[in-house]
């Protein structure tokens, strides 16, 4: 039986832990990973047990980008399939983001595309020394719809444009100045790094807490409603399927360079 | 006769400084230095003479945050004064945030919790190294509500999704590198590097600072009358809850509230 994709546990104190584990793929995300990491998340926010929730992943990388053979198979989505998978998308993240309890995302290797959109989602993120982070979707001709609010509230517009745009890769040390990284610790010491940051959770009051959220998404203006959510879902859909996104999938996939790079 | 709480200095050069004096409790807001720090502010609006003013405190905290003994008192009030009491908490806070002079808050020892609020409403804010922060709010059960847009501007929502949950305490450089202050003062050079600033500050047209002041809160972030009674409300009714009294009292106690016991 193959292992599942999504692993998910709960300890004494309340602290949940979800862990991406298509490991042999780099934890690349397609529409199972997607709704595995749904699921898992809507069922710790539904358990009055759970006080803090963990997004961690398994393997060499956080998140290493689409899964290419899911990439192939959305090139023959129809509309409605197409605006389906946004959707599943742009809820998985708000219901990150939107997660009752505080949550912490313990990133090393790459993160990449969605991975970001994913731990900008979570309360507060740590990462390895050697972690790199990209948000590549212009290079194939599609838009990080689905995760902007939670990256604009992350890193602000201005740190946006610039990556948003060129889609380079940048190191932990810069997602930390960035603001996406709260602390960056040496390979292997995610778990102490993360120790006392969870046990200062653990001594918040649980009400106080979910209040404190709110207060801050409401405040900072940085929640995401239902019309942004499906404004952002249509962007998503049908960016995917323009000719220009036809041309980015297909040059990625062929591993060449797009018809619009001139050498 | 006693101490007044608040000690208001002009110097012959324009520059006011507003000590709280209420030292025994590491300057925490009770009724009275809300009241008191309020009407201060009101006077200096109208006063055309003042052209920098500089908040500090004295002691060995800048601030405590709010006072204990008074948020239980209003906790246990009906509602409306309940509202009333963070309302004026929060008026306070917007009355400093939008005089027109040009303010400098002066912190040394520890910000904690409203404390923190008192330095996201001055324009700039100077600290000694040794300065300790945190934002406690929900160690008792409460939320940082009308300290957060001033709190929010400063240091943005992804700091505030980290210190606003953790109530973790960070240092001085901490602080500076998320910008809720301004500069770090090495040990013994706070007052020099508040003179550095303040001298500055004199040299811009009177009119002219109130007027960027007034550009920056239009283009930015207004705070505006809706935050502030929103954000009232919402501290007023989480105080006034069983996990914020069992918080409150647990303190006062000196034992853990029962969100802590395993």
């Amino acid at each position: 039986m193959a292992e599942p994709i999504i692993l998910t546990e709960l300890d004494a104190r309340g602290v949940a832990s979800v862990t991406l584990n298509r490991v042999e793929v780099h934890n690349a995300y397609n529409g199972d990973l997607i709704d595995a990491l749904s699921g898992a998340v809507q069922e710790f926010a539904e358990d009055a047990r759970v006080r803090v929730l963990v997004l961690r992943a398994n393997g060499k990388h956080f998140q290493a980008g689409a899964d290419i053979n899911w990439l192939k198979s959305t090139a023959g989505f129809d509309a409605q399939q197409n605006i389906d998978f946004s959707k599943r998308t742009v809820d998985a993240i708000r219901k990150l983001d939107e997660f009752p309890c505080p949550s912490v995302a313990l990133v090393h290797g790459a993160c990449y595309g969605g991975g970001v959109g994913m731990v900008a989602a979570c309360d507060i993120a740590l990462a390895t020394e050697n972690a790199t982070f990209a948000l590549t979707e212009v290079r194939i001709g599609v838009l990080p719809a689905p995760i902007a609010p939670q990256l604009t509230a992350a890193i602000g517009a201005r740190a946006f444009r610039r990556y948003g745009l060129s889609g380079e890769r940048f190191d932990a040390a810069e997602a930390h100045r960035i603001g996406i990284i709260h602390e960056v610790c040496g390979v292997g010491a995610l778990d102490e790094a993360a120790a006392p940051i969870l046990e200062a959770l653990l001594l918040g009051g649980p009400q106080a807490l979910a209040a404190s959220k709110k207060l801050i998404a409401e405040i900072a203006e940085t929640g995401t409603d239902d019309v942004l959510a499906k404004r952002l879902t249509s962007l998503a859909a049908t960016t995917r399927v323009s000719d220009e996104a036809g041309e980015g999938l297909s040059a990625f996939l062929e591993k060449r360079r797009p018809a619009w790079y001139r050498e | 006769m006693t101490d007044p709480l608040l000690i208001s200095e002009t110097d012959g050069k324009g520059v006011t400084t507003l000590t709280v004096n209420r030292s025994n409790v590491h300057n925490a807001f009770n009724e009275e230095l809300i009241a008191a720090l309020t009407e201060a502010f009101h006077q200096i609006v109208v006063d055309a003479s003042v052209r920098v003013v500089v908040l500090a405190a004295v002691g060995k905290s800048f601030s405590a945050g709010a006072d204990l003994n008074w948020m239980r008192e209003m906790a246990g009030n009906d509602r409306e004064r309940n509202v009333a009491g963070a309302v004026r908490m929060a008026e306070m806070l917007r009355a400093l945030d939008c005089l027109p002079q040009p303010t400098v808050a002066r912190v040394h020892g520890a910000a904690f919790a409203g404390g923190i609020g008192l330095i996201g409403a001055c324009d700039i804010a100077l600290a000694s190294e040794s300065v300790i922060f945190a934002i406690t709010e929900v160690r008792l059960g409460l939320i940082p509500s009308v300290i957060s847009p001033y709190v929010l501007r400063a240091i943005g929502p992804r700091a505030a999704r980290r210190y606003f949950l953790t109530g973790e305490r960070f240092d001085a450089a901490e602080a500076l590198r998320l910008g809720l202050i301004h500069a770090v003062a090495e040990e013994g050079g706070l007052d020099e590097l508040v003179v550095e600033v303040t001298s500055v500050l004199r040299m811009g047209g009177p009119k002219a600072i109130a007027a960027s002041k007034a550009l920056v809160a239009e283009l930015v972030d207004d705070v505006g009358e809706a935050r502030i009674r929103r954000t009232a409300a919402r501290i007023a009714d989480i105080r006034a809850g069983e996990e914020a009294r069992e918080g409150m009292e647990s303190f006062l106690e000196k034992r853990q509230p029962s969100w802590q016991q395993a």
